[in-house]
């Protein structure tokens, strides 16, 4: 048994399913292409222009650049499956936000799991 | 130390994305998830071939195992650098809440200074200055905050890939296969992810993998989701399209300036900022206020006045429950200092939640209508008239700079009412998020799922359109 995984989502963590998570990355894989979710996933882990002109941000940028830099050169050593990392990636933020939302709509209406 | 002027101060603040932050935050966050999930299904995968007998076996363990092992690392590395944006992000939303806030609250002070004549003298110009050297000295720290906030941003260094015992071409997939690219072992394994197209009966009854899930393409998030948007949405029940304050975590109706505490369950007093009262019973302290259109006041995003006597009501509708906050009793001597204290603070904070909120849509948030923007300028009565909404001449006149001066005529462009008018109780329900005008085209809303780095839109907050 792995180690308890966690989706976030607006700042709340949520548990996850790992079984629901392969099977939501899975169907992610099939229903846009990889490679798109790959550049999707470069991006928005590295935005540009999200730190502003505030004194700091702009070493702060450069370092996140740097290690997201770094991640791809290693991940490339080992040759993972980077479309798979970005299916999951996004399948995981997909499960978080909609726990969040049935959470924050069952404790508002009283009705634990009810529809939307 | 930060020692920017005060318009140069806000533009600073405002040229940060933090609601981009926090979605790369999560982003980072939710990569972690990824890595770990990877990692675990390797490492089972390993073991499960390890523990049969054979070399190839063994020799598959030997590689697959370190990896998996540094995927964890990289998992914990991935929340570190989640953690840092989060917390950069959300110093950074509160700087520019502050910032639209004492926009405002210079603003008003300039207008009285000003007077109803609009002209100018020596001794008013050098009070408007006063005025914004106050602001500035709110705005510098909030700076100095955020910049520290980047400055412990510390990612690290990713740790090194093990080096595989298979020499070069060794491929790990967690999907499809893991195999030696040199052929020296032979390795496969089959960790195949299912990916099933009908829906289980015990699928159905978890909470995060629903029919729609699996029977329709997936919502991409953001569409009617929107994670970190500070404006309530349709499970706000009557505090939808209200404004979540992110200094206090106190709701602002933005087209009054009111506020709500949902943790206490009680009103907060305009004067002193503090929660007041009896706890609201409502179910769901969420729930139970009246509707209500708006009445006359003027409120707009880039002109930022709003008239309200907070004693009274709004339209016909109470404000605070119909509660009078403690300190604007009617039998207090300095009622009448305190009542225009109370309105220019409830005007000060509705301009920051319209602002706040219009900023957050431009960044792939919750699409966001003002509550209206007609009648600028014809609300008088309460001291809060806009300074640049009401003023012969822009700030530019005393300021002479060019983003003051765009901003002055994005103000005065958006001061004639050009736009309709609509209750900001409107502003974010759900049922009528799909047929609302979004600021970007449905082309682009799966962008949101990412988006970080996109520009606003021009004009919007207020520079050259």
């Amino acid at each position: 048994m792995g180690n308890q995984l966690f989706g976030w989502s607006d700042d709340k963590q949520v548990v996850l399913d790992p079984e629901l998570l392969d099977e939501a990355a899975g169907r992610l894989k099939q229903q846009t292409g990889g490679q798109q979710l790959v550049d999707q996933l470069r991006n928005a882990l590295a935005p540009p222009g999200a730190f502003g002109q505030i004194d700091g941000g702009l070493g702060a940028q450069t370092r996140l650049v740097h290690v997201l830099t770094s991640l791809q050169a290693e991940l490339a050593k080992v040759g993972l499956d980077m479309e798979d990392l970005a299916a999951r990636t996004l399948a995981a933020r997909e499960m978080a936000i909609q726990a969040n939302a049935d959470t924050t709509h069952a404790a508002n209406s009283g009705v634990p799991h009810g529809a939307r | 130390m930060a020692d920017y002027d005060f318009y140069d101060a806000y533009d600073i603040i405002q040229s940060g994305q933090p609601y981009s932050l926090k979605q790369v935050a999560d982003t980072w966050r939710n990569f972690a998830a990824a890595c770990q999930s990877a990692a675990d299904q390797l490492k089972g995968t390993s073991d499960m071939v390890t523990s049969q007998q054979g070399t190839p076996y063994q020799n598959f363990g030997a590689r697959a195992t370190p990896v998996a092992n540094w995927m964890s690392q990289v998992a914990n590395q991935a929340n570190t650098v989640g953690t840092g944006l989060a917390n950069a992000g959300a110093v950074g939303s509160s700087a520019q809440m502050e910032a639209h806030e004492q926009y405002a609250t210079v603003s008003q002070k300039i207008d009285k200074i000003v007077g109803p004549d609009d002209a100018l003298s020596v001794g008013k110009v050098n009070g408007m200055k006063a005025a914004e050297a106050e602001g500035a000295a709110v705005l510098n720290p909030q700076i100095d905050k955020w910049s520290a906030a980047y400055t412990s941003f510390n990612p690290g260094t990713v740790p090194a890939a093990p080096v595989t015992n298979g020499g070069t071409g060794s491929h790990v997939s967690t999907t499809t296969s893991t195999s030696d690219g040199t052929g020296a072992t032979g390795g496969t394994t089959g960790t195949t992810t299912s990916t099933p197209t009908q829906t289980s009966q015990t699928d159905t009854e978890r909470p995060i993998a629903t029919d729609q899930n699996q029977q329709n393409p997936p919502v991409p998030p953001g569409k009617e989701d929107y994670p970190h948007s500070s404006v309530v949405g349709s499970d706000g029940k009557d505090f939808t399209g209200w404004v979540k304050d992110p200094r206090t975590g106190y709701l602002i109706d933005p087209s009054s300036g009111q506020e709500y505490d949902p943790t206490s369950g009680r009103w907060v007093d305009p004067v002193t900022g503090k929660p007041f009262g009896d706890v609201t019973q409502y179910s769901s302290r969420l729930e139970g206020l009246s509707g209500g259109t708006p009445g006359s006041m003027a409120l707009g995003g880039g002109g930022g006045s709003v008239s309200v006597d907070p004693l009274f009501s709004l339209g016909g509708r109470p404000l605070f429950g119909g509660a009078v906050p403690p300190s604007l009793n009617p039998a207090n001597p300095a009622y009448s200092q305190l009542a225009q204290t109370a309105s220019n603070s409830m005007a000060a904070k509705a301009y920051a939640a319209n602002a706040l909120a219009m900023q957050e849509a431009q960044q792939g948030g919750r699409p966001y209508v003002p509550p209206m923007q007609a009648g600028v300028g014809g609300a008088g009565g309460s001291g809060s008239r806009a300074r640049r909404g009401g003023l012969a001449e822009p700030e530019s006149t005393w300021t002479g700079r060019t983003g003051a001066r765009a901003r002055a005529a994005a103000a005065e462009s958006e001061s004639t009412g050009q736009r309709g008018y609509v209750p900001g109780i409107q502003a974010g329900k759900g049922d009528k998020d799909k047929t609302k005008v979004r600021e970007n085209p449905d082309w682009l809303v799966e962008d949101d799922v990412w988006s970080s780095g996109r520009h606003a839109a021009r004009g919007v907050l207020g520079e050259d359109r």
